[in-house]
C-alpha cells in the first residue's frame, strides 16, 4: 500500500504545484491578504538611516520630475473598441501641445525644486562631517589634558600611578 | 511570537494511515485546503504527509543572499546547515554562483550531504548594480525576491539566514535568523510571518523589538571555533591585535587605532619598548580606506605597527596565538546601532586564545566580557589606552585576565552552537512529522 500512497501523493503533488506555480500574485500563493508595506517612522530613525531615506526620497522626486500623462489608451468594448482608442489618441494629440505648455513649465519646477533639495543635502552632509570631525577633535584635546593634567599631578606616567 | 494552531488542525488525523482510506482522506482534505487558502496550502499538506508517513526525512531550504561571500553571518548558517544536514535534506539557496567545497575550505565544515541551489536574481543585474542590495527595493518595483518566496514553498522547512525581510515565507515551517534588523519596517516587510525567530545576542534581539515590533523566540549565540590545541599553546608576545575587515566606510575604525597606539607610546615612559601593533583583516579591492591606512603608515616609518591583509585562517590562527592583548574599537562614536558590533566574533576568537581583549563598550561586546573578570571594556580612547598600560605594565594580572577570558570563550564554541541548533530543530521536527499543530506566528504579530 506504501508505494501506491506514495504514488498518489506524488500525483497530486505535482498538480497542485503546477497551479501553485501558475498563481501569479503572493496573496494568491498565501491564500489570505497580505499588508506589502509600512509607511517609515523618520522620527524612528538613526542619522545614517535619515541619510539613506533622503537619498532614496530625493532620487523618487528625481524620477517623477516629468508630470506629462503619457496614458496607457485602452477600451474594454469589444467592437467599437479600435474606433475608441483611435480617437483618444487623436484627441491626446491634437491636446498635447496646449497641455505641454503647462506641463512644461510644471517640469521645470519640479527640476529647480529637486536640485534645490539635492544641493541642500550635500550642504547638509557635509556640515555635519565637520561637526563630527570637531566634536572627535574636542574629545582628543580633553583626554589629552586630562591626561597631562594627571602627569603633573604624580610626576609618573599613569600606570606607573597606578 | 506565539505558538498558533496550523490552519488545518484536524488533518493530522488521517496522517498516519498508510491505506486506501488514508490517501483518499488525504485527497479530499488537499482539496479542500486548495479551495479555501490556495494550491501552496493544498501542496504543504501533502509535503507534511509525506514525511508523517515516515516515507521521508523532511526537506530544509537554507537561504542567503550573500552566501557566495564570506562572512560571520554566511558562517552561521552554513554551521547550522552542517548541524542539520543528518536529520533533514538541506539545500542552500544563493543568488550568485558558489560551491560546497567552497563553503567547506571557508568555514572548515562537512556541507557533503547539502546541496546548493543557485536562483539568479534579474532585478540587480539590470539596474547594474553588482551586488544584491536590498535597499535599492522600494514599493515602486515588483518584490525582486517574490522567486525565493515562491521556492521556500517547495520545502517542509525554509531558513531564512538573510535577515531579508522582503522573502515571505511559504513552507510549512519558517525560521527568520537575524543578525540585526538592518532596515526599518517598510516595502515588503514580511518578518512578522515567519513561525520562529532566532537571534543572536541581546543586543540584536533588544533592536528587533524597538525597529520591527517583534519579539525573537530563540536566542543563539554565533559559532566560534578558534579554540587552539593544547599542543599549540605558545607564551604570549608583546603585540597588540585588531582583527577586523577593512570595511570601505571605515566602520572597524583601524585609523583610529592607529592614532591611539600613538598615543599610547607618548604616554608610556617608556615608549612601550618591544610592543607593536598588528591590524588584520579581510579587504576587497580595491579599498580607499585601506589605502588610508598605507598611507598613514607610510607617513610614519618608525611606527611599529603591522598590516596583515587577506591572511589565511593558519596565520590568524598564529597570530591569536601570539598576541597578548586584544583591540575592538567597533561602535566608538557611532550614533547609528547597525555600526555597532551586534555580537563580535573576533573578540571572541582572542579569548579562546588568552589573547586579553580590550573593547568599546557598547553592542554585543557586552555580553561577551565582562569587565575587569574577562577583559575590559572602554567608552573612550583615554579609558583604552589607560586599560592598556594597566595590563601591559602588570604581565601577571594579564595572564590571570587572559585565562579567565579563554574559560569564557569556551562559553561560543562550535559544538555549543551545533547542540542548541540540533536540540530546536529537532523539537520542531518532532512536531512536524507527529502530524499536530506548529509554531506559527501570532494574529498580532501578522498585522
Amino acid at each position: 500500500m506504501d508505494e501506491q500512497g506514495k504514488a498518489e501523493i506524488a500525483r497530486l503533488k505535482e498538480y497542485y504545484r503546477a497551479r501553485k506555480e501558475a498563481a501569479s500574485t503572493l496573496e494568491e500563493l498565501a491564500g489570505k491578504p497580505i499588508r506589502h508595506h509600512f509607511p517609515v517612522d523618520l522620527w524612528q530613525l538613526s542619522d545614517s538611516e535619515i541619510d539613506g531615506e533622503m537619498g532614496k526620497r530625493l532620487s523618487f522626486l528625481n524620477d517623477d520630475i516629468d508630470c506629462r500623462p503619457t496614458p496607457d489608451i485602452t477600451s474594454h468594448r469589444r467592437i467599437l473598441g479600435p474606433v475608441v482608442v483611435l480617437f483618444k489618441k487623436i484627441l491626446f494629440k491634437i491636446l498635447r501641445p496646449y497641455s505641454n505648455t503647462l506641463f512644461t513649465r510644471q517640469n521645470r519646477f519640479n527640476e529647480e525644486l529637486v536640485a534645490f533639495h539635492l544641493a541642500t543635502f550635500i550642504r547638509l552632509r557635509r556640515l555635519e562631517e565637520r561637526w563630527l570631525r570637531q566634536e572627535q577633535q574636542g574629545q582628543e584635546i580633553k583626554e589629552r589634558l586630562e591626561e597631562l593634567r594627571g602627569n603633573q599631578e604624580s610626576g609618573l606616567p599613569k600606570h606607573e600611578a597606578d | 511570537m506565539k505558538p498558533t494552531d496550523a490552519p488545518s488542525e484536524s488533518f493530522s488525523r488521517g496522517f498516519g494511515r498508510k491505506d486506501a482510506a488514508g490517501a483518499e482522506q488525504i485527497q479530499s482534505r488537499a482539496e479542500s485546503a486548495a479551495r479555501e487558502s490556495g494550491a501552496q496550502a493544498a501542496y504543504n499538506l501533502l509535503l507534511r504527509s509525506e514525511v508523517v508517513a515516515g516515507w521521508r526525512k523532511p526537506s530544509l531550504a537554507l537561504y542567503d543572499h550573500t552566501l557566495h561571500l564570506i562572512g560571520g553571518g554566511e558562517k552561521y548558517g552554513c554551521t547550522m546547515a552542517a548541524a542539520l544536514q543528518d536529520d533533514f535534506d538541506v539545500t542552500l539557496i544563493a543568488h550568485r554562483p558558489v560551491t560546497l567545497d567552497r563553503l567547506m575550505d571557508w568555514y572548515d565544515l562537512d556541507l557533503s550531504r547539502c546541496r546548493v541551489k543557485i536562483m539568479p536574481i534579474d532585478f540587480f543585474e539590470k539596474i547594474g548594480q553588482g551586488q544584491i542590495n536590498p535597499d535599492l527595493v522600494s514599493d515602486r518595483v515588483a518584490n525582486p525576491f517574490l522567486a525565493v518566496s515562491r521556492e521556500s514553498g517547495n520545502y517542509d522547512f525554509f531558513v531564512n539566514n538573510s535577515m531579508l525581510e522582503m522573502v515571505y515565507p511559504l513552507a510549512n515551517v519558517s525560521l527568520f535568523v537575524c543578525h540585526f534588523p538592518e532596515r526599518q519596517r517598510g516595502a515588503y516587510f514580511y518578518a512578522q510571518h515567519y513561525g520562529q525567530l532566532i537571534c543572536n545576542s541581546r543586543y540584536t534581539a533588544s533592536w528587533i523589538e524597538k525597529k520591527w515590533r517583534i519579539s525573537p523566540n530563540h536566542h543563539i549565540y554565533p559559532p566560534v571555533d578558534m579554540e587552539p590545541p593544547p599542543s599549540a599553546m605558545t607564551p604570549k608576545e608583546n603585540i597588540i591585535l585588531s582583527v577586523a575587515r577593512f570595511e570601505v566606510g571605515g566602520s572597524k575604525q583601524q585609523a583610529e587605532m592607529i592614532s591611539a597606539f600613538q598615543r599610547l607610546r607618548v604616554r608610556d615612559a617608556r615608549g612601550l619598548p618591544g610592543w607593536k601593533l598588528v591590524l588584520c583583516g579581510g579587504s576587497a579591492l580595491p579599498n580607499p580606506y585601506l589605502d588610508r591606512i598605507r598611507n598613514m603608515l607610510r607617513a610614519q616609518p618608525g611606527l611599529p605597527v603591522e598590516l596583515q591583509v587577506n591572511i589565511s585562517q593558519g596565520e590568524l590562527k598564529k597570530l591569536y596565538a601570539r598576541a597578548a592583548v586584544f583591540w575592538h574599537f567597533c561602535g566608538l562614536n557611532q550614533s547609528n546601532p547597525a555600526q555597532v558590533e551586534h555580537f563580535g566574533m573576533s573578540t571572541v576568537e582572542a579569548m579562546q586564545n588568552r589573547c586579553l581583549p580590550v573593547v568599546f563598550d557598547g553592542g554585543g561586546q557586552r555580553e561577551i566580557v565582562d569587565s575587569g573578570i574577562s577583559g575590559y571594556r572602554f567608552s573612550s580612547i583615554g579609558e583604552l589606552l589607560s586599560l592598556t598600560l594597566k595590563v601591559i605594565g602588570d604581565p601577571g594580572r594579564r595572564e590571570q585576565l587572559g585565562l579567565a577570558a579563554q574559560l569564557r570563550g569556551g562559553d561560543f564554541t562550535r559544538a555549543i552552537f551545533s547542540n542548541r541548533v540540533t536540540g530546536l530543530f529537532k523539537r520542531l521536527a518532532a512536531a512536524y512529522a507527529a502530524g499536530g499543530p506548529l509554531a506559527g506566528p501570532s494574529p498580532e504579530a501578522e498585522q
